[in-house]
């Protein structure tokens, strides 16, 4: 699956599938936005995700699970929704009347340490903390 | 060495140029756009939605992004063109296609655009 990292953009850029053609973002997060291979299609094709730093370091407060390697993007419903799974991009669904029905509210990124590989080696280290 | 070099001549087809220029102003484009742009998303058809929105405004999510965004039809296609903009006017940050930005303006629901966007102006969807 085909990753890259814009440090410039701070963009991460992660393709299942090329060639979607419809998309949108994230209902509460602009900076995350999605593909579908068409309008009729829920499976999410591509995420970009800008200023990709703000879910660094990757930790539990930041939406990590560490026992799973997953990232999640956005907020997770508590009930009411429905799932989409494409793999390593699953993402959750409410309705909402004002025109959106089935809206992204979020969306769970799998082998999250993988995919954000790039973003992690061009972090830089934290300086070591010297020794008395 | 025919399938990688017309790879590669796809690839760099595909790429989009650095400015573009749309009723007199001239913007930059984020490198990740430039340089993976989606299917469908072409100069001409980002310059279109600048020229010929139909929903602009200064859009703010719930985790901070402000921008402001255009949207807009373009020839050939029945989906709306997302096109957040820097608020200084000079970046294009991204530009993709909006299944639900289409379904509320076919819809006529303006509330959705007005929770989410100031300053907001809508020109005739048809």
């Amino acid at each position: 699956m085909p990753v890259k990292y814009y440090a410039e953009d701070d963009a991460l850029i992660i393709i299942a599938n090329q060639g979607g053609l419809s998309g949108g973002t994230l209902r509460d997060d602009f900076r995350v936005i999605l593909d579908f291979a068409d309008e009729s299609s829920d499976d999410v094709t591509r995420i970009d995700i800008i200023d990709v730093s703000r879910f660094l370091p990757l930790s539990a407060e930041r939406g990590y699970d560490a026992d799973t390697d997953t990232l999640t993007l956005g907020d997770k419903p508590d009930a009411d929704y429905r799932v989409v799974d494409n793999g390593d991009f699953v993402s959750y669904r409410q309705w909402f009347d004002d025109g959106s029905e089935w809206d992204v509210v979020a969306v769970d990124l799998r082998r999250a340490s993988v995919h954000l590989a790039p973003v992690l080696a061009a972090r830089p280290r934290p300086a070591r903390v010297g020794r008395g | 060495m025919t399938s990688q070099g017309s790879g590669r001549q796809s690839a760099e087809r595909r790429r989009l140029p650095e400015t573009i220029t749309a009723d007199g102003v001239t913007r930059w484009l984020t490198r990740h756009l430039r340089e993976n742009p989606r299917a469908g998303v072409t100069a001409a058809r980002i310059q279109h939605v600048l020229e010929n929105w139909v929903v602009r405004g200064i859009c703010t999510d719930d985790k901070g992004s402000v921008t402001t965004t255009y949207w807009g039809f373009v020839p050939g296609r029945d989906m709306m063109l997302r096109v957040p903009v820097s608020l200084d006017d000079t970046e294009i940050v991204s530009a993709h296609f909006d299944r639900w930005a289409t379904r509320r303006i076919a819809e006529a629901d303006r509330p959705w655009f007005q929770q989410r966007c100031r300053d907001l102006e809508v020109r005739g969807a048809g």
